[in-house]
């Protein structure tokens, strides 16, 4: 990779690393909406334990934290998804590894080639983070059809009818996890991530400033959620005391 | 009548073995989720081992999955005091009355109602933000070990949660009205939401700390400008836009600022 990008010889073999990919992105995204619903699944978890998968958890967090600062304040409210992170996560860190590049965890204003990179995974995960929103939809329509097909059993009384479309709603979850994984993957390694190396210099320049604009964007719309006249108070003194901490401590 | 027993009986116990089986059933409420009876098949596949357990006619189980095949929607993490609830109206309905079969549907679409609204409230808009906030400014300082920990707690705990739901739901019956009315909940609300502001707080201080003390310099006034610019721009839409599709808004500025 040119552009000063620093870059790792992985020693795991890939097509381990990519099973454990795959395997982790099926069980988040059964955590994610289907199962237990434990967290795990949110961009940053997600981001570190891909990371650990892959051999790089500094690239697990250079990808997790902004997309989890980005999407804090989406709530699942009548399980309305705004999009669908965990493929997404998992296959930037995924891609980004596999392809012999490292991410540097940082939120900074730096401008170099190392965060211009940064920025534009981070704006591939976000493309796909909306995109999987449709699939998602499509899933439930899926649901619905199998629950018509439910009311069969009503007239019979048949339950394992009812266990059985249970069972393969989940399935179809972990699939559609894998498969977006697998999709976006090849579209970050065959397309995405030597696109970069083709962009002007300037362009680069400005997406080493989009993690830098990550923060300000969560702090904008978790105001905006809670009610600027019901938080400012809080997070004014919020920021002062982390802000008056850190300097404190230097 | 399913009320006054409920009120002067104390319940037979479920078996152990039906409990646990109803309780991991409950982890997979939503898989099934659709848009016309949202979690319907999830709650009747969750109740299947214990009418499995009932010796009762074919017409009757037809009845019972008519009962429990219509709409249903609530808050995952608090369904299991509902589902409790159910098993034990279920368990006491023995007569199978029309009545008690009514009774059963109002306290069920009632009850899911009111736990919606109480876990959208402190889970979504209370819990959910504090948390992943807490553990994005662990990431921030890269306590990376301390932000699995600390979800993985999460996780664990909001699993005991919902198994103690269960046993709450069936232990109280319809008395699980007085539980709703504890001021606890409002109060766990209230606290989880003044968190979320102050980790927002504590979040834009460590970003501007870490943004003064960086290898790159303090931003210049260009920058700043354009940071407070970001801040502002959920604001400046009239549509309430995620926070992805605000990053996507800021693109354009961000290449502007590559140009100044």
């Amino acid at each position: 990779m040119d552009g000063g990008m620093v870059t790792v010889d992985s020693g795991e073999p890939v097509l381990v690393t990519l099973v454990g990919l795959v395997f982790l992105a099926a069980v988040l995204s059964l955590d994610d909406t289907s199962l237990a619903q434990t967290w795990l699944c949110q961009p940053l978890p997600a981001g570190i334990l891909a990371g650990i998968v892959s051999g790089d958890t500094g690239t697990g967090l250079a990808v997790g934290l902004p997309l989890q600062l980005l999407i804090v304040s989406d709530l699942p409210v009548g399980h309305t998804h705004i999009g669908e992170h965990v493929s997404a996560v998992v296959a930037c860190v995924g891609a980004v590894i596999l392809t012999g590049h490292r991410l540097v965890p940082t939120l900074h204003g730096e401008i170099n080639a190392e965060t211009g990179l940064l920025g534009w995974i981070i704006l591939a995960a976000v493309l796909f983070h909306l995109a999987g929103r449709w699939i998602i939809n499509l899933e439930h329509k899926f649901h619905l059809t199998w629950m018509l097909e439910g009311s069969w059993s009503l007239r019979d009384g048949t339950l394992e009818r009812f266990e059985k479309i249970q069972l393969r709603c989940l399935v179809i979850t972990s699939f559609r996890g894998m498969v977006l994984f697998i999709l976006w993957l090849t579209l970050l390694v065959i397309a995405w991530i030597p696109l970069f190396n083709r962009l002007p210099h300037r362009i680069v320049g400005g997406l080493s400033h989009l993690p830098w604009l990550v923060p300000a964007i969560a702090v904008g719309v978790l105001c905006e959620r809670y009610g600027l006249r019901n938080c400012w108070h809080y997070v004014f003194g919020g920021s002062v005391l982390a802000y008056g901490v850190i300097r404190l401590l230097g | 009548m399913v009320s006054s027993r409920s009120r002067t009986h104390g319940p037979e116990p479920l078996p152990r073995s039906v409990f646990a089986r109803v309780y991991l059933r409950t982890l997979a409420l939503q898989a099934s989720w659709n848009p016309q009876r949202m979690q319907n098949l999830g709650l009747l596949v969750s109740l299947v081992p214990w009418i499995r357990r009932q010796h009762i006619s074919r017409m009757e189980r037809r009845r019972f999955c008519r009962r429990h095949y219509e709409y249903f929607n609530t808050n995952p993490y608090l369904a299991n005091y509902v589902l409790g609830g159910l098993l034990r109206l279920e368990t006491e309905n023995q007569d199978r009355s029309e009545q008690a079969c009514h009774h059963i549907k109002t306290y069920k679409s009632t009850l899911a109602q009111s736990f919606a609204s109480l876990g959208d409230q402190l889970f979504w808009l209370g819990l959910k933000p504090t948390i992943l906030l807490f553990i994005c400014v662990l990431a921030m300082w890269g306590h990376l070990w301390w932000v699995l920990g600390v979800t993985a707690l999460f996780g664990l705990t909001q699993l005991e949660l919902r198994r103690r739901a269960l046993a709450a739901g069936y232990r109280f019956g319809l008395d699980i009205v007085e539980l709703l009315s504890r001021p606890i909940w409002h109060r766990a609300i209230g606290l989880a939401k003044r968190a979320g502001m102050s980790l927002t707080g504590v979040l834009a201080g460590c970003f501007l700390a870490q943004s003064m003390t960086s290898s790159a310099g303090p931003p210049s006034e260009v920058q700043w400008s354009a940071l407070a610019l970001t801040a502002a721009l959920p604001f400046l839409t009239r549509h309430r836009f995620s926070g992805a599709e605000v990053f996507l808004l800021a693109l354009p500025l961000a290449l502007i600022l590559a140009y100044v």
